[in-house]
């Protein structure tokens, strides 16, 4: 289980941001105060347009930054990411298409080092590689250098060395961005599988189909808050839409019209 | 500890089965460092080659005859030269020369000074008209006029060597005026005279070339690779997929640090390989002089050398990994760290030209100045057990200080997401 417990991450915007961003202001609160859980044998999905505070609070989670306040919590132990984040780190996976693999190594050398990091044995890794490397079909590549491989295999191979530690929790930053279909369909499926071994999931993306289809919970996040959560009828429901876009579109009205802005 | 072996395994076999890294890291630098030098040594073995086989042609204006007094031999100025002609042919590292002298008396002195410019002529020598009759008659300002090209250096020479002879051929004639047995004052004996240890004097020599080499090939070898590992990492995105394992920060700058460590000392390694295969080449200009031979320095001493050459190279590398972990880019890290390699060369090369060993227990103290006295007293057999010891625990305490910064800025988002 994940429980996030109103984290807020403020960034120290340089004098060149601030003039991108067309403000006076230095700090940009990208997180503000978002709390929600994710329950083992659910797919979690934070939704909402770039820039509204999904990565950061995906980064928050995996131990890569710190939030300011609050705190993220995981397992029934409630192992603190914030205060205990070397041992948070053995819980989870991370993915995202900021982390890279070094392409001099080959799939095959890259899991069994990535599992030696995690502490696995080599007979566990072997059992991990066989079972994900046939999902992925990867062993037709497994010994051909990452730089020689397509942008599909090494999305593949970057997914299967993420679920090296056969997490409990798999926290997955936009899973279908720059896929192509067929890789994206064979994440989304293995995703589900997940689900059912009953795995911890939680996704980000902007995409309102992924959203609908994968997600058995949406949290919808815009400027940093979180401003709706639930099912997608649970949305649809409140927001008396019959489409995640509507919906999508009356939260994100809503949210503005709060904040005194404009659309 | 597993994690950091696991850490070290990777950035070996990330070096070690990389052709273009064994390249620039092990064969490269030795080769660079044998074809220059060996090309600076062969320039200047034939240089001296030149030296030797070169026949220079010295005019000789107003060539005094015999001139004898009361109690030496006669001596006549060209029979002088003749006897080193003579000797020339027999011993090539001598000037070999022959003279001309004016036809029928006549010379002009400004064609002679211009085939001096064209290089036509190396030396003239203008004795005055009377220099014999001055001679016997004991006149002052006996003047002799000497004619050289300042822009050539076989001219120069041969200018420096006909101050020699003309310098003896004065001690001659002032032989002819006094008793030779009283020209002689003094004599210096000085055969059994050497006191004092002969191998501290090939020490010295050593200890002058060596702590310079060693501390730049140390700092050069683990510059590339201490670039390459964490902030190349960085650029490519690759350090975040490490920082979201359960390796521990510290286990990282660990490894990190160790496996550079081992990388640098092996790059600096086939480095000094590539200087000892060209030594013979310049042993062969210094004429044969073995400055490497005959120093036996004891099994203490080579362990106390591994002790400080391992904490220099640790130290080192943990320098550059902060400057590495600090920047955002390979280029980045490679202007940030010359300012580090200025320093450290600095050191190296102050110290070269320093006779005395520093006493004061303070000079040990300081970073990288303290590893290149430590080493210079070392090699010249004057390490205190005391400085020694000092140098390498000062050197692992600051390299420890240094891995506590690295795994901070590890932890720091700013630092390693460039925010």
């Amino acid at each position: 289980m994940l429980r996030v417990e109103n984290i807020t991450k403020i960034y120290k915007l340089s004098k060149k941001q601030m003039r991108l961003e067309n403000t006076k202001d230095p700090r940009k609160v990208a997180v503000n105060n978002v709390s929600f859980e994710v329950h083992p044998g659910e797919i979690f999905g934070l939704l909402g347009p770039n820039g509204a505070g999904k990565t950061t609070t995906l980064r928050c989670i995996s131990t890569l930054i710190k939030p300011d306040e609050g705190d993220i919590f995981i397992g029934k132990e409630r192992i603190s990411v914030v205060h205990d984040d070397d041992k948070a780190r053995g819980h989870f996976s991370f993915l995202t298409s900021e982390l890279k693999l070094e392409d001099h190594f080959t799939p095959n050398y890259l899991f069994n080092f990535f599992g030696s990091l995690y502490g696995l044995a080599e007979d566990q890794i072997e059992k991990h590689k066989e079972k994900l490397f046939s999902v992925f079909g990867i062993n037709e590549f497994r010994e051909i250098k990452v730089k020689q491989l397509s942008t599909g295999m090494k999305q593949k191979t970057s997914i299967a060395i993420s679920l090296v530690n056969d997490p409990e929790i798999v926290i997955f930053d936009e899973p279908t961005n720059g896929l192509d279909v067929l890789t994206a369909k064979t994440v989304t499926d293995y995703l589900e599988t997940l689900r059912d071994e009953g795995k911890t999931v939680i996704i980000s993306t902007h995409i309102m189909s992924v959203a609908a289809k994968l997600c058995d919970r949406i949290g919808v996040i815009i400027d940093g808050k979180l401003r709706k959560i639930g099912t997608l009828q649970q949305i649809l429901d409140d927001t008396k839409t019959n489409d995640l876009d509507d919906a999508f579109f009356i939260i994100y009205k809503e949210a503005h019209e709060a904040e005194g802005g404009v659309i | 500890m597993k994690n950091i072996w696991t850490i070290i395994k990777k950035e070996l076999a990330r070096v070690f089965t990389d052709k273009g890294m064994i390249l620039s890291l092990f064969l490269i630098p030795p080769l660079t460092i044998y074809l220059i030098y060996g090309l600076m040594g062969m320039s200047a073995e034939k240089q001296s080659e030149k030296y030797e086989s070169y026949k220079a042609t010295v005019y000789v204006i107003n060539a005094p005859g015999e001139i004898s007094g009361d109690f030496g031999e006669s001596i006549d100025f060209l029979a002088y030269l003749d006897e080193f002609k003579k000797a020339a042919e027999e011993d090539s590292k001598a000037l070999q020369f022959s003279y001309l002298t004016p036809q029928n008396g006549d010379y002009d002195i400004a064609t002679l000074k211009k085939q001096v410019e064209n290089e036509e002529l190396d030396l003239v020598i203008e004795f005055p008209n009377d220099f014999k009759e001055n001679v016997i008659n004991n006149i002052k300002n006996n003047e002799i006029k000497l004619y050289y090209n300042i822009n050539n250096t076989y001219s120069q020479n041969v200018y420096y060597d006909f101050l020699t002879k003309l310098s003896g051929y004065e001690n001659l004639l002032a032989g002819t005026r006094v008793e030779l047995e009283k020209l002689e004052v003094f004599t210096i004996n000085d055969l059994e005279g050497r006191i004092g240890d002969e191998q501290k004097v090939k020490g010295t020599i050593i200890a002058m070339i060596m702590p310079l080499l060693l501390v730049i090939y140390l700092m050069a070898g683990a510059m590339g690779v201490g670039i390459e590992s964490i902030a190349g990492e960085k650029e490519r995105g690759t350090i975040a997929t490490l920082l979201v394992t359960p390796i521990k920060r510290s286990q990282l700058a660990i490894g990190k640090v160790i496996s550079i460590s081992i990388i640098a000392v092996l790059s600096s390694i086939a480095s000094f390989i590539g200087l000892l295969a060209v030594l013979p080449q310049f042993a062969k200009v210094a004429e044969g002089e073995d400055v490497f031979g005959g120093v036996n320095y004891t099994l203490g001493h080579y362990i106390v050398l591994l002790l400080i050459m391992i904490a220099a190279v640790l130290f080192f590398v943990t320098l550059i990994v902060i400057v590495s972990t600090y920047a955002k880019s390979t280029k980045q890290a490679g202007t940030l760290i010359m300012p580090l390699y200025l320093v450290v060369m600095a050191a190296a090369f102050l110290n070269m030209f320093t006779e005395e060993i520093s006493a004061s227990f303070t000079s040990y103290l300081i970073p990288v100045y303290n590893v290149v006295i430590a080493l210079k007293a070392l090699f010249q057999f004057e390490l205190l057990f005391t400085n020694g010891l000092i140098t390498i625990i000062s050197t692992f305490v600051y390299t420890i200080l240094l891995v506590l910064i690295i795994q901070k800025m590890f932890r720091s988002e700013k630092i390693m997401f460039n925010q």
